[in-house]
C-alpha cells in the first residue's frame, strides 16, 4: 500500500487463520476404537461450529440443532471408517453438510427467520417492532446467499477452514471453492456496507 | 481504502456469526446425553437397524413445535430514548494529564479537591491506586466520569468544577485496563481528548482507554 | 426441564415450552426469573437482562474475562440504546474475546483478552494477533493492541496499522515507544494531518525497518529508535 510521500510497508500475510485449535488427534483414534469419552470430548469442542454452520445453512436453529446432533450421532457410528490422514473437522463437516444439504431439500421453503427466542416476549400492550440490529442484518445478508456460495463462505471465514480442508468437506475441488468465495464476498460486499456504514 | 474496508466488514460480519447462542449449552448438552444414551450398556429404548455399518434410527418423524415461532415477535424492552451525542461544541481543550501522560498512572492525588467518591489517599488499598481524571470544560455546568469501573452510572462519579473550568474527579483504579468517558451537562458523551480511543463503537459515540499499572518502567518488557 | 424423551425428536419442543414457560414467568413476575446479574437487572428490561446474564455466564464458564460484557451493557442501558442493539454488543464482544483467547494461548491475561477482542471487533484479522503473539512470545501484549485499537479508530485502515505496529514489535519495539508513538500520531492528527501519513511519519521513530527499494527516508539514528530510557 503506497503512501503519498511515504514509503511501502511490509504486511504480514492477512490469511484467516484456523482459529479452533485441534484437540489432540488422538481423541479421533481413541473414539474410533470405541472410547465413548474421546468421542464426547470431540463433541464439545465442534458442536458449537456445527451447530452455528447448520443453523445458517437451515436458516432455523431448531432445525439446526437436529442436524447437529443428527450429523454428531451418525459420525459416532461411522467413526470405524474415519481415516486419520484426513483433518476431523473436515470429516466431521462432510457429514454435517451433506446432513444439511438434505434436510434443505425436504423442506419448503421458510419465511425469513426470526429472531432468537430469547429475545421474544409476548407482550399484548408493547408494539410490534421489526427485527433489526447488526447482527439479524448480516445473518439475512448471509442467509440470501446462494446455498453453494453460503456453504463456501461459512467454511471459509466463520470456520477458518483452509481451502484443502474445505475441499473435502463440500466435496469440490479448491479453485472452484476460491471462485465461490469470491462471489459469496462480492455478493456480500454491498450489504455488509450497508449494515457497518456509520 | 475501500478494499480495505470491506474486509473489515467481512471481518465484523465473520465475528458476528461466531457469536455463541444462549441455547448452545442446552443443545450440547441434549447431545452428550443422547450420545450415553445410545451408548450405556443394555436397553436404548429403541430397535435399531444396522446397515452397512451405519446404524438408523426408526420412525422419527419431525414434531411440530408447540410454540409457533412465527407469532412470537422480538419487542425492544426500552424505548428509544434520548441517544447520547458525541459533543466537542463545548469548546473543550485537551485533557490534563498527570505526569504529561495519560497512560502512566498518577502516583499520588495531589492538587484539587478529590471528588465525592470519598477517595482518601491514606487508605487506598495496595491494589488500587488513584487516578486524577481532568477534563477542560468551562461551559459545562456539571461533568460526570462513567466508566466500567462505576457501572457506567452518571450518579456515580460526579466531577468538581476547579476556576476556569478544568472538571476533575480521583478514584481507586486497580491495575489493568479501564474504559470511560466523561458526561457533560447530562446529554454530552464525550472521550478523553487525549487518552486513546477505545475500538468499540457499539452506542455511538467512543470511550477511552486507561492503563493502570504499578509496574515501574524499568519493568516492563 | 428435560424430559426423559426417547430418540431424538422430543427434547427440542420440550424445551422450547420450557423456554417459553420462562418467557411467560418473566412478564408475570420478575422477581422470580432464576439468575439475573443485580446491576442489570436494575438497569434493563428482564428478558435483556437475562439474555446479556447468561452469555456473562457461558463466557465465565470457559475461563474468559465476563465483566467486560456486563460492562458493555451496562454503557447500553446508561446511553438508552434498544436492547438489540445491547445484545447485538455483548455477542460480539462474547465472540471477540473468544476468539481473542484462542489466538492469544490459553496463558494470556485478561487484559491482554479485552484489548485483543477489542482490535478484533474493529475488523483485524484474527491473524494479526497471532502475528503479534509470536513477535512478543513472553510480554503482555495489552498496549500493543490498545494502541493498534486507537490508530484505528482515528481512521488509519486496520491492515496499514496492523502491518505498521507489528514490523515495530518484531523489531523489539517496547510498550513505552508504542504509548510514545500513539501520543505523536494523535497530536499530529489533532494538528491537521491526515491520520495515515501521521502514522507513515511517526512510524519511522519506531525500531524495525519498511520494505526495501522505498523511498528515501531519514537515517536511523540510535537517539530516534529509542526515544526514552529504558
Amino acid at each position: 500500500m503506497t503512501q503519498t510521500g511515504g514509503a511501502w510497508y511490509y504486511l504480514p500475510t492477512m490469511t484467516h487463520a484456523a482459529v479452533e485449535p485441534a484437540p489432540d488427534a488422538g481423541l479421533a483414534a481413541r473414539a474410533a476404537r470405541g472410547d465413548v469419552q474421546a468421542y464426547e470430548q470431540l463433541v464439545r469442542h465442534y458442536h458449537a461450529s456445527c451447530l452455528r454452520y447448520a443453523s445458517r445453512m437451515l436458516r432455523d436453529d431448531a432445525d439446526a440443532e437436529d442436524a447437529v446432533q443428527d450429523t454428531l450421532m451418525r459420525a459416532f457410528l461411522a467413526i470405524a471408517r474415519y481415516d486419520d490422514r484426513q483433518p476431523f473437522r473436515a470429516w466431521l463437516f462432510s457429514i454435517l453438510v451433506n446432513r444439511c444439504r438434505t434436510l434443505a431439500l425436504q423442506r419448503t421453503r421458510r419465511s425469513r427467520r426470526f429472531p432468537h427466542d430469547e429475545l421474544a416476549l409476548v407482550n399484548a400492550t408493547a408494539p410490534e417492532l421489526p427485527a433489526s440490529g447488526r447482527e439479524d442484518a448480516v445473518r439475512t445478508a448471509v442467509d440470501d446467499l446462494e446455498p453453494l456460495l453460503r456453504e463456501a463462505f461459512l467454511l471459509k471465514y466463520v470456520e477458518g477452514m483452509e481451502y484443502h480442508e474445505m475441499a473435502s468437506a463440500l466435496g469440490a475441488g479448491v479453485s472452484a471453492l476460491k471462485m465461490r468465495v469470491k462471489r459469496a464476498c462480492d455478493a456480500l460486499r454491498p450489504r455488509l456496507r450497508e449494515i457497518y456504514d456509520d | 481504502m475501500t478494499d480495505d474496508r470491506d474486509e473489515r466488514n467481512l471481518q465484523r460480519a465473520a465475528m458476528a456469526l461466531r457469536a455463541p447462542g444462549a441455547r448452545d449449552e442446552d443443545a450440547l448438552n441434549d447431545v452428550i446425553e443422547a450420545l450415553r444414551r445410545e451408548t450405556a450398556d443394555g436397553d436404548t429404548g429403541e430397535p435399531v437397524a444396522s446397515r452397512g455399518g451405519l446404524v438408523e434410527r426408526r420412525g422419527r418423524g419431525r414434531r411440530r413445535p408447540l410454540i409457533d415461532r412465527g407469532t412470537i415477535r422480538f419487542v425492544a424492552g426500552l424505548a428509544a430514548g434520548i441517544a447520547f451525542a458525541a459533543g466537542l461544541g463545548l469548546g473543550l481543550f485537551a485533557g490534563w494529564r498527570m505526569r504529561g501522560e495519560s497512560y502512566r498512572i498518577a502516583a499520588e492525588t495531589t492538587t484539587g479537591r478529590v471528588g465525592p467518591t470519598g477517595v482518601e489517599a491514606t487508605s487506598m488499598e495496595s491494589t488500587h491506586r488513584p487516578v486524577q481524571f481532568m477534563l477542560v470544560a468551562p461551559a459545562a455546568s456539571r461533568v460526570a466520569l462513567v466508566g466500567e469501573f462505576n457501572d457506567w452510572d452518571p450518579a456515580a462519579t460526579p466531577m468538581a468544577r476547579a476556576p476556569g473550568g478544568a472538571w476533575h474527579v480521583a478514584l481507586p483504579l486497580a491495575n489493568g485496563r479501564h474504559v470511560y468517558a466523561f458526561i457533560v451537562d447530562g446529554t454530552s458523551w464525550v472521550a478523553d481528548p487525549q487518552a486513546p480511543l477505545a475500538p468499540e463503537g457499539w452506542f455511538g459515540a467512543r470511550n477511552s482507554v486507561l492503563l493502570v499499572s504499578g509496574q515501574n518502567r524499568e519493568q516492563r518488557q | 426441564m428435560r424430559t426423559g424423551s426417547t430418540g431424538l425428536g422430543g427434547r427440542s419442543s420440550a424445551r422450547r415450552l420450557a423456554l417459553a414457560a420462562a418467557m411467560a414467568a418473566a412478564t408475570a413476575a420478575p422477581s422470580e426469573i432464576a439468575a439475573q446479574d443485580r446491576r442489570l437487572a436494575a438497569r434493563l428490561d428482564s428478558a435483556t437482562a437475562e439474555a446479556v446474564t447468561r452469555l456473562a455466564d457461558s463466557v465465565r464458564a470457559v475461563g474468559l474475562p465476563s465483566d467486560p460484557l456486563i460492562g458493555v451493557a451496562l454503557e447500553g442501558a446508561t446511553r438508552r440504546a434498544s436492547s438489540e442493539r445491547i445484545l447485538a454488543a455483548v455477542r460480539e464482544y462474547a465472540a471477540a474475546l473468544g476468539v481473542a483467547r484462542q489466538t492469544l494461548g490459553d496463558s494470556a491475561m485478561s487484559d491482554e483478552i479485552v484489548s485483543a477482542a477489542g482490535v478484533l471487533v474493529a475488523g483485524v484479522a484474527p491473524r494479526v494477533v497471532v502475528d503479534y503473539r509470536s513477535a512478543r512470545p513472553a510480554g503482555a501484549l495489552t498496549v500493543p493492541f490498545v494502541v493498534l485499537a486507537d490508530l484505528i479508530a482515528r481512521g488509519i485502515p486496520a491492515d496499514t496499522a496492523a502491518g505498521a505496529l507489528g514490523a515495530a514489535l518484531r523489531s523489539g519495539a517496547s510498550d513505552d515507544d508504542l504509548v510514545e508513538f500513539r501520543r505523536r500520531v494523535e497530536r499530529d492528527i489533532a494538528a491537521g494531518a491526515r491520520p495515515t501519513t501521521a502514522m507513515t511519519i511517526r512510524r519511522r521513530d519506531l525500531p524495525g525497518t519498511p520494505m526495501e527499494g522505498v523511498s528515501p527516508m531519514r537515517p536511523k539514528s540510535p537517539r530516534l529508535r529509542r526515544p526514552f530510557p529504558r
